[in-house]
């Protein structure tokens, strides 16, 4: 509401002030007239729509002002003297306006210490050395009302020489910004910036003829009233870009909705996101752990970190910073995703301790009482059964039997609860018992170099799970491992002979060993053509 | 000398063991402290867990190589939980002679442990039948141990367990010249190295050399393209 009143009392002043002048002043070129009054109404129309229809874009404000401001110098054509020491004084304020707004695109903040000096001191400059000289020269600026351009006084001289020193500080804010943008999305305020820097042009070259004597400026007024035309609307079109950033973010929820790891969520990110080296670390006391399990003492330099959890960082380009509120929302998203995958990494690593726990307590506890039990009945058997009955020896002797029976099935279990031999023996030797006890022909090549204790652990779970699934389902003939480590990805192969046809949807095995996989930052592929054979790719980023 | 973290069954072991004329000299239950008798009183032969604290997974094994090292003429006899190949090829790698490995059920059979442990002591290599037996029944694609007869198979089992030929002959009751007669065929037929007992260093590296073409005979048939044809 307050956006409408503002915006059509804007417009209701603009047209005033442009009528009152149109009267007072005869128009030399309509060329350069046009664009120059117009520039001003535009601004306050765009600046009140996108209030209207963007009010979370903040330029909108910003907008109506520089419009508004921009007819202050043409109120000196009303005969009042509170409006005429209102254009006298603020007079060329819109300049600073637009500093502000060019500046504050796209966060709505000046972001650093020398954009909000240079802002300060632009919007502190005109009204400081017009309303000392209106102060000073009261009756002598009176007659020149109409005059148009003053004659050179100290006042004068000081007034142009501030506003050269003030544009040339804008163009090297802009130049440093737009260096410090050269590979990001910020890129896309280039254009912005361009006409920005050409209008700080125009304003310094009209001070620097005004000093020099030269009245040849309609052409300079020319440019800067164009380019303020402009401004609106290359302000305009982030609002637009943001849109269109939403639908990525739309994608970006339903890319994550699935994502079971890090390494996923992280891709993801980067892609909603533009920025390849977006990185996500997880802190782990006091160092940080990347999406692919890699280990850092501290957050790389030189990116910007945006929290996304409480131990969770996003290092992203400096430049995204221009998408404020994309990265916020993109942070959002991620960090739901995560805690869905951290939940499930959790579990895994809990399942894993209990396995490892059970398969100790079984080897400890179960297997030695069984053991013992055994040697007694054999002790038992030896030293004789006289006086007991004639069947007492076959069915202590049937009794050992039975224990035996019991211990080799519980150290079956056991083994298979969890490999004694990874942990010690590695990899490929704890495949190796696995291959040995296969129900049908397993060709094993697996590197017998150790690797990390999760990877070796995930790599022998990923490999048992297929397998048991190649002689559950596939009715194959035969199966194929192999393990290869290439440059820093490991690529983890089981493939079969049998049916195919193996559907990924069904059955929770599959699911668990994506999650798994996912926990180490992997990923996890199943091909298996009808009547193909079936073959299941795991890789994992190791280091 | 007992190295066992059960107490249930390092108790039983000395009960049997004792009832059957074996002088059990010292009982530890970890690493160190096995260490620690072995360096002040030698055994003949020392009996050990695979798994010992503090880490229970390898310290037996580890013991193992350290008081071959230190002391050489002590015999040892691992026992362990598993029937791990991988186990049973470190062992032989960090000792070359008067060495065992035993899966730890195998014990409850008295004479059979007995047995082993003399024959330990007399400096031979033992390895448990169902570590052999698991190595050998490996389901291969193209089982080269096909090529064998019933009588060779059963040669080679009894020489990846470690015995020797005279032993083998014993055990099948045929001549020593027989079973060399075997051992060729076997060494013929498999591409394996020539290797007689002469000696125990020989009847270790032809236990070594079994077991590593059984192991082994498991990824020949691995095709480079790893996808099998439609």
């Amino acid at each position: 509401m307050l956006a409408v009143v503002v915006g059509a009392a804007g417009l209701l002043v603009a047209l005033l002030v442009v009528q009152a002048a149109w009267r007072r002043q005869p128009v030399d070129s309509f060329a350069v007239w046009l664009p120059s009054q117009a520039a001003g109404i535009v601004l306050v129309l765009v600046g009140t729509g996108v209030r209207l229809y963007r009010p979370a874009h903040r330029s909108g404000r910003l907008l109506v002002w520089a419009g508004i401001t921009w007819y202050f110098g043409d109120y000196r054509v009303f005969d009042n003297p509170v409006l005429f020491g209102i254009g006298f004084c603020l007079a060329y304020v819109s300049g600073a306006v637009i500093a502000h707004l060019v500046l504050s695109v796209p966060t709505g903040r000046l972001d650093s210490r020398a954009e909000r000096v240079l802002v300060a001191v632009a919007y502190a400059a005109c009204p400081v050395v017009r309303g000392a000289q209106y102060l000073w020269e009261r009756r002598y600026a009176m007659d020149l009302q109409s005059a148009g351009v003053l004659p050179r006084s100290g006042w004068t001289v000081t007034a142009s020489a501030l506003n050269v020193v003030i544009n040339v500080a804008f163009v090297a804010v802009v130049a440093w910004r737009w260096n410090g943008a050269r590979q990001q999305p910020g890129r896309s305020l280039r254009p912005l910036w361009l006409v920005a820097i050409g209008m700080a042009w125009s304003s310094a070259a009209l001070s620097i003829s005004y000093l020099a004597g030269a009245d040849r400026l309609s052409a300079l007024v020319l440019n800067y009233s164009v380019g303020l035309l402009l401004v609106p609307v290359l302000v305009v079109s982030g609002p637009l870009r943001r849109r269109l950033d939403r639908t990525r973010v739309a994608d970006l929820v339903l890319h994550l909705a699935d994502a079971p790891g890090p390494e996923p969520v992280r891709a993801a990110v980067a892609r909603a996101l533009d920025d390849p080296s977006l990185e996500l670390y997880f802190r782990l006391g006091d160092c940080y752990v990347d999406s692919r399990g890699r280990t850092v003492p501290s957050l790389p330099a030189g990116h910007v970190v945006t929290a996304v959890g409480r131990d969770v960082f996003l290092t992203h380009r400096a430049g995204l910073l221009d998408q404020g509120q994309l990265v916020e929302a993109v942070a959002a998203a991620a960090r739901l995703a995560l805690e869905n995958a951290e939940q499930r990494v959790r579990h895994i690593v809990a399942m894993d301790d209990q396995r490892r726990r059970i398969q100790r307590d079984l080897h400890d506890g179960v297997q030695h009482k069984l053991l013992a039990a055994a040697m007694l009945v054999e002790r038992a058997r030896l030293e004789g059964t006289d006086g007991a009955g004639p069947a007492a020896g076959s069915l202590l002797a049937r009794a050992r039997g039975q224990l035996l029976e019991s211990i080799q099935e519980l150290r079956e279990f056991a083994e298979g609860v969890y490999p004694p031999a990874l942990t010690e023996e590695g990899l490929a030797a704890a495949l190796e018992g696995i291959a040995e006890r296969a129900p049908l022909p397993v060709s094993l090549a697996v590197p017998t170099r150790r690797l990390p204790e999760r990877v070796e652990r995930t790599v022998y779970f990923v490999i048992t799970e297929a397998l048991s699934n190649v002689y559950k389902h596939a009715s194959a003939g035969r199966a194929w491992v192999r393990v290869t480590i290439a440059r820093s990805t490991l690529v983890v192969e089981v493939a079969d002979d049998g049916a195919g046809g193996a559907d990924p949807a069904a059955g929770t095995g599959l699911r668990g060993l994506e999650d798994r996989v996912a926990a180490l930052g992997g990923t996890l592929r199943l091909d298996s053509p009808d009547g193909g054979g079936t073959r299941l790719v795991a890789e994992l980023p190791c280091v | 000398m007992i190295a066992e973290d059960s107490g249930l069954l390092r108790g039983m072991l000395t009960e049997l063991l004792t009832s059957r004329g074996v002088q059990v000299t010292g009982q530890a239950t970890t690493k160190d402290e096995l260490l620690r008798l072995v360096a002040t009183d030698p055994p003949d032969v020392v009996i050990l867990d695979i798994r010992l604290p503090p880490g229970h997974s390898d310290e037996g094994l580890r013991a193992a190589a350290e008081i071959r090292t230190t002391h050489p003429d002590v015999a040892l006899l691992v026992l362990s939980h598993y029937a791990e190949t991988s186990y049973a090829v470190r062992l032989l790698e960090s000792a070359v002679s008067a060495v065992g490995y035993l899966v730890k059920d195998r014990v409850h059979y008295a004479d059979h442990l007995i047995d082993t442990i003399h024959r330990v002591c007399a400096g031979d290599v033992v390895i448990d039948p169902d570590v052999v037996r698991r190595v050998m029944s490996r389901p291969r694609e193209v089982d080269p141990l096909g090529q064998l007869t019933p009588r060779e198979r059963l040669v080679l089992t009894y020489m990846a367990q470690g015995d020797s030929n005279t032993a083998i002959a014993r055990r099948l009751c045929c001549t020593t010249k027989t079973v060399e007669g075997h051992a060729t065929n076997i060494s013929r037929k498999l591409g394996l190295p020539e290797a007689g007992d002469h000696g125990r260093s020989d009847v270790n590296l032809r236990v070594l050399a079994v077991l590593a073409y059984l192991r082994a005979t498991g990824h020949e048939t691995l095709t480079p393209g790893l996808r099998p044809p439609p």
